[in-house]
């Protein structure tokens, strides 16, 4: 996390007004920040300090004449009231049409931008599948190259493929979420050198492909 | 806190519910019973909200007329003091937007420090602090005056604050936060670094 993150949620100090998750996230940084570690007491303290005194200082005296005048306007208005409207009066801050319509509109392009992305996605397996098992073997070679200790990868360049026996003795764990993000993520490479850090973190997490990796290396394991 | 006083006060006073009921019917003595009885919370959000005591008075006035006129709608899903709360936050948002464009045809007020009134003297001097409350309220934009209020001086949950004002607790926190940066940063240049 940023300082200027953490800064940001600082400010919402009260029970309730972060999340647990930004919590953590806030936890973790303030442990190894010490400047925004001081910031945090004072920012807290300086606040409600503020807020206190201005209760104190806003404290209306109460007024015998208010009953009173509103009793004269209402008089004088009193009229036949019906009760078919809505419970609430209407929010302060109504949301322009404009407004409403900005969620839906982001949704159509965020829709649109997945079917997109997804169907480039698609192009690009096949294209690169011709033959589908060319691919899938480079993932599993790639696969069994990052399943080895950093120590011994440059070692494994030169011998791979490594069995899949191989790869877990000198491994000597199991497979992994971050194995698979990592295996992945040199595939992904390999394939495409030109692919940006960027797209392959989202082809990561956004297109299910390591349920379909844990598939390919349960198929090869057997 | 003051939204569990209004709980609190809603649970001792079972009369209330009776009030609200004979109000509907339009019998102006339970109404004017109910008056007495919010009267504080409804103009204390009205300083706070307007931090001006003659225009809150006004804007209380206007609210009370306000939840006459249409005290028939009320059906108790809201709490009374949350029904009561979204009146009073519309009247003085109509009076800081008439206040808003009044100013445009003067000068606008200044962000300087110099334009206040009197030297800083201590924070808890609290007849100071509200003579400076228009000129540090005046940093915020009106949503943000009105979600600061309600939050942190009147102490309303995320969810009170929601309904009332009608905005998501996303936005809500947006403002509660750009508040109170601008606030803080204002206290500091008016009371010093460490006020």
């Amino acid at each position: 996390m940023r300082c200027s993150t953490a800064q940001r949620l600082l400010l919402l100090h009260r029970p309730g007004e972060r999340t647990p998750w930004q919590d953590r996230r806030l936890a973790r940084h303030l442990r190894v920040c010490a400047s925004c570690a001081a910031e945090a007491t004072r920012v807290r303290a300086e606040l409600e300090r503020f807020t206190l005194a201005l209760r104190e200082a806003t404290t209306p005296s109460a007024d015998e004449a208010l009953v009173a005048t509103v009793l004269t306007r209402v008089a004088a208005s009193i009229q036949p009231r019906t009760s078919t409207a809505a419970a609430l009066p209407r929010p302060a801050f109504r949301p322009s049409l404009l407004t409403r319509l900005v969620p839906a509109a982001a949704m159509a392009l965020l829709v649109l931008a997945f079917l997109g992305q997804s169907l480039s996605v698609f192009a690009r397996y096949a294209e690169l599948g011709g033959s589908g098992n060319a691919v899938r073997e480079r993932v599993v070679v790639e696969l069994r190259y990052a399943l080895l200790p950093r120590t011994m990868q440059s070692a494994a360049r030169d011998t791979v493929p490594t069995t899949y026996e191989d790869t877990a003795s000198l491994t000597g764990r199991d497979f992994s979420r971050d194995d698979a993000q990592r295996a992945w993520r040199l595939a992904l490479r390999s394939m495409v050198p030109a692919m940006e850090e960027s797209r392959i973190r989202h082809l990561i997490t956004q297109y299910s492909i390591i349920p379909r990796l844990a598939i390919l290396t349960s198929e090869e394991g057997a | 806190m003051d939204s569990l006083l209004h709980a609190e006060d809603m649970a001792s006073s079972p009369d209330i519910e009776t009030l609200i009921e004979q109000g509907k019917a339009g019998d102006t003595q339970a109404f004017a019973a109910l008056m007495r009885h919010f009267q504080s919370y409804a103009q204390v959000l009205a300083l706070r909200l307007l931090a001006d005591g003659e225009e809150a008075l006004e804007a209380t006035q206007d609210s009370f007329v306000r939840v006459w006129e249409h005290l028939p709608r009320y059906d108790g899903r809201a709490a009374f003091t949350t029904w009561l709360y979204t009146i009073v936050t519309n009247v003085c948002l109509d009076r800081l937007r008439a206040r808003k464009r009044q100013r445009a045809k003067f000068v606008p007020l200044t962000e300087d420090a110099a334009t206040y009134s009197s030297d800083p003297g201590a924070l808890h001097d609290g007849e100071r602090l509200l003579g400076d409350l228009p000129l540090l309220m005046h940093r915020l934009s009106n949503a943000q005056r009105v979600v600061f209020t309600l939050r942190d001086m009147q102490d309303l949950s995320v969810d009170e604050v929601r309904a009332i004002t009608g905005m998501s607790a996303t936005v809500i926190k947006t403002h509660l936060c750009n508040a109170r940066r601008l606030l803080r940063t204002a206290l500091r240049a008016r009371y010093g670094k460490e006020f």
